[in-house]
């Protein structure tokens, strides 16, 4: 067995007893306090757009020929949120959350991000909301 | 590769290159709700890495770095982003999901130039030591590509600016 198969054995075996199949989304990630949006089950690059957004670039796009763009992290959320009036008790809209970022980092890459990237992305994907189940501890209250 | 093993509160054990000698060994755990949430998600090639490249490829990493430049709460804890611990190397292969959960397969692919892979982990403030494992230092929380730096081999681009220091490296 080559260990691709013996890969996929494990990972079917994993996701025994899960729904499993993949389906765009958008949520909290509550141990690495961010906020995570992700259109496509893939291999991924992150870069940085600033200290808080990250976009997600599939690996091998080319091959595809396909979008490379594939999602987005917006790093510390809980406080972002918190500065920002959004409450991570409950979904949060996710074009609350983009024009939040536009308006706390007015800067042209972050408008080229929100407006070229991230808009575009989750309206094809039709991404509407951030899950935000599984939050531990405290939140910061909405300013 | 093997089937996850949970011991206690993580789904799974993994051997790395200790934060204190690269040429001692700690052991690790994969972080349940992190699994977890791949489960939610149905994101097969994070589970496929992490079989192909996470669960023995640890003892690969060339360099480990200590604190994110980033802000990261967790409960009351402001500053748990001054522990956290990046593993950063570049593997030979990459592995990732191929169809649909139920009829697809995992296929390997020579990653593109210039990229590193990194796995971040949240050290634990006090070990637990489990028997027949001993204490598991910390929690695997995440991986992923990154560009790489063209100063520093198999280093995340920016990593002076992304970490606070650099614990080690390791000649190849």
């Amino acid at each position: 067995m080559t260990s691709e198969e013996q890969i996929t054995v494990l990972v079917n075996m994993a996701f025994a007893g899960t729904s499993g199949s993949f389906r765009p989304c958008a949520f909290f990630d509550d141990r690495l306090d961010c906020i995570r949006v992700i259109a496509k089950d893939c291999s991924v690059m992150e870069t940085r757009i600033s200290e808080y957004i990250t976009v997600l670039e599939d690996n091998y796009a080319e091959e595809s020929d396909s979008t490379p763009y594939v999602g987005f992290t917006i790093k510390g959320a809980r406080h972002f949120c918190a500065e920002n009036g959004l409450s991570l008790n409950a979904p949060i809209q996710v074009s609350a959350l983009l024009n939040a970022i536009l308006k706390s980092f007015p800067d042209t890459f972050v408008e080229v991000f929100v407006n070229g990237i991230a808009r575009p992305l989750v309206k094809t994907e039709r991404i509407e909301q951030v899950e935000v189940s599984s939050v531990s501890g405290p939140l910061l209250q909405p300013a | 590769m093997r089937d996850i093993q949970r011991v206690g509160p993580y789904a799974d054990i993994v051997v790395a290159r200790s934060p204190a000698d690269p040429e001692q060994t700690v052991k690790l755990g994969l972080g349940e709700a992190c699994l977890q949430q791949n489960f939610r998600f149905g994101l097969s090639t994070a589970i496929a890495q992490y079989y192909g490249m996470v669960q023995d490829g640890m003892n690969s990493a060339v360099h480990l770095f200590q604190g994110i430049k980033r802000p990261l709460m967790y409960g009351n804890d402001k500053e748990v982003d001054k522990s956290v611990l990046v593993y950063s190397w570049r593997p030979v292969t990459d592995f990732m999901w191929a169809g649909s959960r139920f009829d697809g397969r995992v296929i390997r692919k020579v990653p593109p130039e210039g990229r590193v892979f990194v796995v971040l982990v949240m050290p634990e403030s006090q070990p637990i030591d489990f028997p027949g494992v001993g204490k598991v230092m910390g929690s695997i929380e995440k991986w992923n590509w990154v560009k790489e730096d063209p100063f520093l081999s198999n280093a995340p681009v920016d990593w002076n600016k992304r970490y606070d220091k650099k614990l080690w490296s390791r000649n190849l």
